[in-house]
């Protein structure tokens, strides 16, 4: 075995979140009209549904299987701030999202002697993660008009208040778990 | 490709159809001057005409409604007049004085992006405003119209103008004045606005005055008249705005069978059991299920909810009455 229990539990807390990210993407792709950014969200769904794949693979070349695990980051998100009510909503609490799910791929690859199989693994994930961002971005301000840029500046905020509420449980929970985690909980 | 609209048979005749020419577009006309009899009206009608305020647009709008239904149900389209909404690809409506004028288009036609109408009876523009919708060539080729011809020419003009503007499915930042006629005398022929998208017209002649019917056709059929000359500019310029075009649902007007019938489909659960008592918490216990839900409906009925909104219901009656008001709010700002 290639993985410590602490590493194999977070590849499948990644891999079980992705799984929900496409799990919520597809059920938003198929409820919506026709439209540039339908399309994007279907984008979105196949890429999570992809990652979840990768995270399987990288565990599986590691000579480990994946943790069965329900829980995800984002059922933890949703608590803190609500359901999302409407398309708007969705794209703020995903940009907050994926900035969050970013800056925690960028200190994973931060951490000491970090497996080269999970390196590539990371790396591949985040170019996805960079067009993520920038296509909810476009979709937010072109819903400026609709909702009303105050609107949908204040939903961000919300959004990223809960956000910040719920890394510093998760880092308070899990950062005796990952040493990386630790690190950053300790330097706050 | 030229448009062909059937011409009516007097002023509260119900339909007529024709024979169009090889290579038109046919467009069924329906004039009425008797309203929709309430008893007939839709949940969908009936939530749009009590949000009208006044008896006489109320009436106006009940008689538009009749001619609309007798077109669609003409041209084989459901008849729930409630959800269209203009500009459509397929219909549109005018009314002068208390006659009420219906064009659908006869089929669906890949090229064909809108239909517009306009009739004016017993009324002339007030030559003055010429400038105000006729272009610099328009009002050039107007000053050789022999002056006892400028009242009807004028009146024709502007029902042109109207009906091309109805056809224009992009027309919320438009004025008359950027559409242009390629030949101002002709009674049938083409216009175009600022060079990006094209229409066909046809002006009919009435006793009291004169109604014009246009169509605005997509890029992709323009490429395609162009065939002839290039196959290869074609089949690029196809494929380009097959890319970047979205075909557009007709947006639905709430009623408490249809939303139901949506929810029923999402969760898995007969419609039976939707009743308007029936607790939301109980049907749609899983809040990612909610949440496609609440956007699936949202997107069906092209309106706004919030967080705060749905903190109040708590009953798919509640949810009717809450995308009901919000559809009527949000359709008048």
């Amino acid at each position: 075995m290639n993985l410590s229990e602490n590493d194999l539990w977070l590849l499948s807390y990644y891999r079980s979140s992705e799984i929900n990210g496409a799990l919520f993407f597809g059920r938003v792709a198929r409820t919506m009209r026709p439209s540039k950014l339908q399309a994007e969200v279907t984008h979105h769904f196949a890429d999570e549904a992809q990652h979840a794949r990768y995270w399987t693979e990288c565990i599986n070349d590691l000579d480990c299987d994946p943790i069965r695990l329900r829980g995800s980051y984002q059922d933890q998100y949703l608590q803190a701030a609500g359901m999302p009510a409407n398309l708007m909503e969705i794209m703020a609490i995903t940009q907050v999202f994926e900035k969050r799910v970013i800056g925690q791929y960028h200190q994973h690859l931060k951490a000491p002697g970090l497996h080269p199989r999970i390196r590539q693994t990371i790396e591949r994930i985040m170019e996805d993660e960079r067009w993520h961002i920038k296509y909810v971005r476009d979709a937010l301000t072109e819903m400026e008009g609709r909702y009303g840029a105050a609107h949908v500046a204040e939903t961000v905020e919300r959004f990223s208040q809960a956000d910040q509420e719920v890394y510093a449980k998760t880092l308070a929970e899990y950062g005796e778990r990952v040493a990386f985690l630790r690190a950053e909980a300790e330097a706050r | 490709m030229t448009v062909e609209a059937a011409s009516f048979r007097g002023e509260v005749s119900d339909s007529y159809s024709a024979i169009p020419p090889q290579n038109a577009i046919p467009v069924l006309l329906v004039a009425s001057e008797a309203p929709l009899d309430a008893r007939a009206l839709t949940a969908g009608e009936l939530t749009q005409v009590a949000a009208l305020s006044g008896a006489r647009r109320g009436a106006l709008w009940l008689t538009a409604r009749r001619a609309l239904r007798l077109a669609l149900a003409g041209t084989g389209r459901p008849t729930d007049t409630s959800a269209y909404r203009f500009p459509s690809p397929v219909a549109s409506l005018s009314h002068s004085a208390d006659l009420a004028v219906a064009a659908v288009l006869a089929a669906d036609y890949d090229g064909v992006v809108g239909v517009g109408v306009d009739i004016e009876l017993d009324r002339v523009p007030d030559p003055r405003t010429a400038s105000f919708f006729l272009t610099e060539s328009e009002l050039g080729w107007l000053e050789s119209v022999p002056t006892d011809e400028v009242p009807a020419v004028l009146t024709r003009l502007w029902t042109v103008k109207e009906a091309l503007f109805k056809a224009d499915p992009v027309n919320a930042e438009t004025t008359l004045r950027d559409y242009q006629i390629a030949d101002p005398a002709a009674m049938r022929g083409r216009a175009t606005r600022s060079g990006e998208i094209d229409f066909q017209y046809v002006s009919l002649a009435r006793p009291r005055g004169v109604l014009s019917v246009a169509v605005a056709l997509s890029q992709s059929s323009l490429s395609q008249s162009s065939l002839s000359q290039s196959s290869l500019s074609q089949s690029s310029l196809s494929q380009s705005s097959l890319s970047q075009s979205w075909k557009v649902d007709p947006v639905q007007t709430v009623d408490f069978d249809l939303m139901a019938s949506r929810i029923s489909s999402l969760i898995s659960v007969p419609i039976e059991r939707l009743a308007p008592d029936a607790t939301i918490a109980e049907l749609v216990p899983d809040s990612f299920m909610f949440i496609e839900v609440a956007v699936d409906l949202q997107e069906e009925f092209d309106v706004i909810l919030s967080q705060h909104d749905l903190k109040d219901v708590h009953t798919l009656g509640d949810l009717a009455e809450l995308l009901q008001s919000r559809q009527v709010e949000q359709a008048n700002v």
